[in-house]
């Protein structure tokens, strides 16, 4: 520590002090640590419901929504992060595409069940191994403090996917928080990606 | 004379950090009972200082009991001083970037026990370890000032508490204050434990000078701390929670208090011992 306090040894020379092992063994340790990540957040669980498959993370927890056939959410945020599966009756085709009637239609009673509802964009795809049809929408989202708390209602953006099979349409309704969405924050981080893992493992009838 | 200078310096080394572990409890225990029995709670600007102040008090006790007893001999304060602040910059240059951003450990670590251990030691453990190491072996390690084995647990120390300091002002940024019970137990709890966990790597880092212990030594060293970092880590988080649901902080200040207390303790034995077998070999110079 001081010149006065006497030294136990000559210092070693550097030449002994195989620095590159230190490194490694951070390295080492690092993709360890990286795989254990990854496989953590990779893991999902999958539950059924009437034919009706769906994968969700496996720190996500099964949630109770009314008129859902399967539902579960991440509960360590208290708003978004949460995916859910609907079934209801297609409405009659009429010579129409019936997903895209089935979907307007969707859309309208969204608009009507949540505050603040504004549809961003609608594009056909495949899920289920069917044709499909996405409606991406945002809507003001009261947190679970409530207004008589004084807390402001959180922006939570969402999508659709429906699928018609049979007499039924099929929504898979992914819905997460704007700011989750746009900074990808460690709370959520790949919203993009975790949205096409599950639609990819969603099954319906 | 050598047996005498070592001895002094090992209380000139060993007083601040006792008295560090003793005046953090008593400071904790002393603003948790305040922060109960007034009730006063700060808000906004006032709260946030408050916190502030709350996060950096650990560490400035230990920098006020080192120089305080720095009369007994002359010591490079400047040193330890930047070790601490290397250590305070590493932390919030790469090591929470690193653990909370790269590797997003606080969104999958308690998702059970052997992956909240397994996320404690290999990355938490590792990053903090690696850095407080890196803030001691790549600056004084070299300097003639760093002139025994005990400068090693010194030096790991400061930079410890210079990583816990950041961690500190990170939680409280991020709470937007903190209740002043809970947290000044908090900042406690982290500066209690980063310097214990950065006095192993120290004494690792300190026989590494002066002492031929093998090309694993190191390394050995380092993989030993991020394991007792993880581990005891992983046990000082769920240790609040022992009664049941309620939320208990006390449990964590006095786990975190017996670790530091053991591990100090068991370290300056250890370079005790070393330097007794040292002298008696006729090693010493």
């Amino acid at each position: 520590m001081t010149a006065a306090a006497a030294p136990m040894a000559a210092p070693r020379a550097r030449s002994e002090e195989p620095e590159w092992l230190v490194w490694a063994t951070v390295l080492v340790a690092l993709v360890i640590g990286a795989l254990i990540q990854l496989a953590v957040t990779a893991r999902t669980v999958t539950v059924t419901a009437e034919g009706v498959a769906l994968s969700y993370p496996a720190a996500w927890f099964p949630r109770s929504e009314e008129n859902t056939l399967l539902a579960a959410g991440d509960i360590q945020s208290p708003v978004g992060s949460r995916v859910s599966v609907r079934r209801v009756e297609a409405p009659s085709a009429d010579g129409e595409d019936p997903l895209i009637k089935a979907a307007t239609a969707w859309s309208v009673s969204r608009g009507r069940g949540l505050t603040g509802y504004q549809a961003l964009g609608t594009r056909s795809t495949t899920a289920a191994g069917k044709a499909a049809y996405e409606v991406e929408y945002v809507w003001l989202e009261q947190t679970p403090q409530g207004a008589i708390a004084g807390s402001i209602p959180v922006l939570m953006r969402g999508v659709d996917t429906l699928v018609v099979s049979g007499p039924n349409l099929y929504v898979l309704s992914f819905a997460v928080t704007a700011d989750d969405y746009a900074a990808r924050s460690p709370r959520f981080p790949h919203p993009v990606s975790l949205f096409d893992r599950i639609v990819s493992s969603w099954r319906v009838p | 004379m050598v047996q005498r200078s070592s001895a002094t310096e090992r209380r000139s080394a060993t007083l601040p950090i006792i008295l560090e572990i003793g005046a953090i409890v008593l400071f904790a225990a002393v603003v948790a009972v305040i922060g109960s029995l007034v009730g006063v709670r700060p808000q906004g600007a006032g709260l946030m200082l408050v916190s502030l102040l709350l996060a950096i008090v650990p560490a400035a006790i230990w920098l006020v009991a080192f120089y305080r007893l720095d009369a007994v001999e002359p010591e490079p304060k400047r040193y330890v001083f930047g070790v601490f602040l290397l250590g305070a910059l590493l932390a919030g240059a790469l090591g929470e970037p690193l653990i909370r951003n790269l590797f997003q450990v606080q969104t999958w670590v308690q998702d059970g026990l052997l992956t909240g251990l397994a996320g404690s030691i290999f990355v938490v453990g590792i990053i903090e370890q690696f850095l407080i190491y890196a803030a001691v072996r790549y600056t004084i390690f070299n300097a003639t000032e760093y002139d025994s084995e005990v400068d090693g647990i010194v030096y790991g120390a400061a930079a410890g508490l210079g990583y816990a300091t950041m961690v500190n002002i990170r939680y409280v940024l991020e709470s937007g204050g903190v209740d002043l019970a809970a947290g000044v137990m908090q900042v406690s709890i982290n500066a209690l434990a980063l310097a214990a966990f950065a006095g192993i790597m120290g004494y690792f880092l300190g026989r590494a000078k002066f002492e031929s212990m093998g090309r694993w030594w190191l390394p050995g060293g380092l993989m030993l701390s991020a394991v007792l970092n993880g581990v005891l880590s992983f046990i000082l988080e769920q240790l609040p929670f022992l009664g049941g649901l309620t939320y208990n902080p006390w449990y964590g200040l006095v786990g975190a208090t017996i670790i530091a207390a053991a591990v100090f303790a068991a370290v300056f034995t250890l370079i005790r011992r070393a330097n007794a077998r040292l002298i008696a070999s006729g090693g010493a110079a």
